[in-house]
């Protein structure tokens, strides 16, 4: 454990010191506050013991710089006037705790540990490993009851490792920890020490390799006997890395280096195991946090802020679950966050889904991650198939702002390609080169793909053109001129949506100016997991609307000032609600009113009085892809009265 | 000459299998940014030839980062590869118009990332 002890007075530094020191703290000594900055840029300490009144930089001004730069170590005040005030703005400032001086050194001690404990999310006083156990406040260690004698240096280390046990440590970061800034031992004596340490604890009887070495990366205490840790299988490879330390000693007062300033450190050799470990490692803490929110959720205990820390745990399994070899887990995670993003807390219909989901989740990472995939590059994939002229401006680097890729095929090989690689849309140029009819190739793609997005680039306006793709299926067509931004812009149009959305996050907007009716339909949808917005006065309208972005709409016709027609209308006339699912609830459901209700941009006329499960059901469907919408309406065209607009 | 980049994501799995792509099979030298205001000291210890940012940071996102790295002369030269969950077309768009040199998107293939870097910067490889 290593302490930065900030302090100007002399005797009281010498005194603290000689209090750390003896029980086995490391200590660096800052005089002011800028030193003291200094030397926390440059390296870790457990915890901070820092004088308010200090030259240069105050205490104060020191921990919110800290803080403000994401500096999480604990700080431990120390305050010479019983001043309330200056507790209150150093608390505020971002420090843990404070001492007023002067102080007993044991409830200074025991304020540290606490302090150290907390760091750790730890609760235990006495660090255990099976059977071998350590008592930082009686500096003693047994082993099945046994006390073993370890030498200072031996102590600390052990004490390192059963603090942070799964956190694997390079031998630079030993001697960060247990070593004062101002002794700097060779990577040699750290070797030396483990094999000290490794020897005393195989005499006390502990039969297997307690302290392991993982290859290049450095040194951590294997799993306790008891608990198993999964081994991930995967095909080995040993690649170069440099170990992620960016100390710049040269940079300390009164240390000589002969290397310059910013040079990276030393180069060494470290396996795709141990990165694929620490991510095992990391995967189960992040499982943890999980299933404490679902503990929380069964006793109705889950505080915003435990959701929100949840939301963000689920947001980044997304991301490393795919990069380590399971992209269902991520996928999985993705419909966790997305019920953890809700603004009002999770109802009991959704704690059974998480439980549901967090139950698929632990299947699917009790599995052996896949071999990651063939797929080159994670950035989705357009297939394209495009002339030349019209077409060259289009490169990947353009593409890749758009999170793009592109691959690029003719005629010939498109169907080849196709069967080793899955592109997420194609990008096919129809500019009739007169070889056959280009719709042809269309034709086959749309039959043996369907599920592919296609996006066609013209080379003329045609409307028979636009109709027979049209009828192909085709998701967007692009006709002359054309810049590569609008390509872009057609193509993430295209793309598949992503995963679906549940139910239970869509956001709801209900206008009705009857309060009762209004109740009535929020209780539906909220019963049903919908996030509803009411409201009651439609001149409010627009305001709460384009403020609350809501993925639905629910307008009851017959309402004073404006009724649900003409809000129907001013959302429609708005290109960015064009596609936005709209319901209009109304106790006239003749065929005029319906046709008038279609005719102003309505998706859908609900009768009064309405019916839960129909309500419920018609918001789901009318809030699915435009795309496959628009499909169905084709069919409906071709197959019922063989007309199309262009006939 | 070697290239020097700064990968700044408060994931250190995601950090350490970045650098360990970019310097195994890239053979490029690697820094690290554990959050956007770290990111946003570290990007002026060197002169880097690119940084990779994630866009979702605690405390300052990486949107934010990305414009006070553009604010400060000795950094808005540097090209800036984002890094992000699937996005939807809005979020690409505002992506595609920022003026970042690339995206790439998560879950990224470990063994392959330190291409995707080269190819969105035009290193030869």
């Amino acid at each position: 454990m290593k302490i930065l002890l900030v302090e100007d007075d002399r005797s009281i530094a010498a005194m603290l010191y000689m209090t750390l020191t003896a029980h086995r703290y490391a200590v660096d000594l800052a005089s002011d506050g800028q030193l003291a900055l200094e030397l926390l840029m440059q390296w870790d300490y457990d915890l901070i013991l820092l004088d308010i009144l200090i030259p240069k930089l105050d205490g104060i001004s020191l921990c919110r710089q800290l803080r403000s730069l994401g500096n999480q170590t604990p700080i431990l005040m120390l305050t010479a006037q019983n001043s309330n005030e200056n507790v209150i703005i150093g608390l505020d400032a971002g420090a843990d705790d404070y001492i007023i001086k002067p102080f007993n050194p044991n409830q200074l001690l025991a304020r540290i540990r606490a302090l150290l404990r907390r760091g750790n999310n730890a609760t235990a006083t006495v660090l255990s490993w099976g059977d071998l156990c350590l008592d930082p406040t009686l500096m003693k260690v047994t082993y099945k009851q046994q006390e073993i004698t370890f030498r200072p240096k031996e102590y600390t280390l052990l004490e390192l490792f059963l603090r942070h046990q799964e956190r694997i440590f390079s031998r630079n970061a030993i001697i960060d920890r247990l070593w004062s800034s101002d002794q700097l031992p060779s990577e040699a004596a750290v070797t030396t020490l483990i094999k000290d340490l490794r020897s005393r604890l195989k005499a006390a009887g502990i039969n297997q390799k307690a302290i392991e070495t993982v290859h290049g990366l450095g040194y951590r205490l294997k799993a306790a006997p008891k608990m198993q840790v999964q081994e991930t299988k995967g095909e080995k490879e040993t690649v170069l890395l440099r170990s992620p330390t960016s100390l710049l000693k040269s940079r300390l007062p009164g240390y000589e280096s002969e290397s310059e300033v910013g040079d990276l450190p030393e180069i060494m050799l470290v396996s795709e195991d141990a990165v694929q470990e620490r991510f095992r490692l990391s995967l189960e803490q992040r499982m943890r946090v999980l299933e404490e929110i679902e503990v929380a959720l069964q006793t109705q205990e889950l505080s915003p802020k435990q959701q929100e820390y949840g939301r963000e745990e689920a947001h980044k399994l997304v991301g490393g679950l795919g990069t380590f070899g399971y992209p269902k887990g991520s996928e999985i995670a993705r419909s966790i966050e997305h019920l953890l993003k809700n603004n009002s807390l999770l109802k009991e219909r959704q704690t059974t889904r998480f439980s549901q989901l967090l139950a698929d989740l632990k299947q699917e990472i009790a599995l052996p991650p896949t071999p990651s995939n063939q797929e080159l590059c994670s950035n989705s994939l357009v297939l394209a198939m495009v002339g030349d002229a019209a077409f060259t401006k289009i490169r990947s680097q353009e593409a890749a702002r758009w999170g793009l890729r592109i691959e690029v095929a003719d005629r010939s090989t498109v169907l080849h390609r196709l069967t080793q690689t899955t592109p997420e849309v194609i990008l096919l140029a129809l500019d009739g080169d007169g070889a056959d009819n280009p719709l042809t190739l269309l034709q086959t793609l749309k039959a043996d793909y369907p599920t592919i997005p296609i996006v066609i680039l013209s080379g003329k306006d045609s409307l028979e053109e636009r109709v027979a793709v049209a009828r192909l299926g085709v998701e967007q067509y692009l006709s002359p001129p054309v810049t590569s931004t609008q390509v872009f812009e057609a193509l993430i149009q295209a793309l598949p949506p992503l995963p679906t959305i549940e139910p239970l996050e869509t956001k709801v907007m209900v206008v009705d100016d009857d309060p009762v009716m209004l109740d009535t339909l929020a209780q539906m949808l909220r019963s049903q997991g919908f996030e509803v917005i009411c409201l009651a006065q439609p001149d409010r309208f627009w305001a709460l609307f384009t403020t609350t972005h809501p993925a639905a709409l629910l307008l009851d016709l017959e309402m004073p000032t404006y009724n649900g027609l003409e809000l129907c209308r001013v959302v429609r006339q708005d290109p960015r609600y064009s596609q936005l699912p709209i319901l209009v609830v109304t106790a006239h459901t003749d065929n005029e009113s319906m046709r008038r209700a279609y005719a102003v941009g309505a998706n859908d006329v609900l009768g009064k009085p309405v019916v839960e499960a129909e309500l419920v059901t018609r918001i789901i469907s009318r809030s699915k892809p435009l795309s496959q919408a628009v499909e169905l309406d084709l069919n409906y065209l071709t197959n019922n009265d063989k007309t199309y607009p262009g006939d | 000459m070697t290239k020097h980049i700064l990968v700044i994501d408060d994931e250190a799995d995601i950090r350490d299998v970045i650098q360990m792509s970019l310097e195994g099979f890239g053979g490029w030298q690697v820094m690290q940014g554990e959050s956007g205001s770290e990111g946003l000291l570290k990007a002026k210890t060197k002169p880097f030839d690119a940084i990779i940012l994630d866009i979702s940071m605690p405390e300052m996102d990486g949107f934010e980062c990305f414009e006070q790295l553009q604010a400060d002369l000795q950094t808005q030269m540097i090209p800036v590869i984002l890094l992000t969950a699937k996005a939807l077309p809005s979020d690409r768009r505002r992506f595609a118009t920022m003026g970042v040199a690339g995206v790439i998107i998560k879950p990224f293939n470990s063994r392959q990332v330190w291409k995707q870097v080269a190819e969105i910067l035009g290193w030869n490889i």
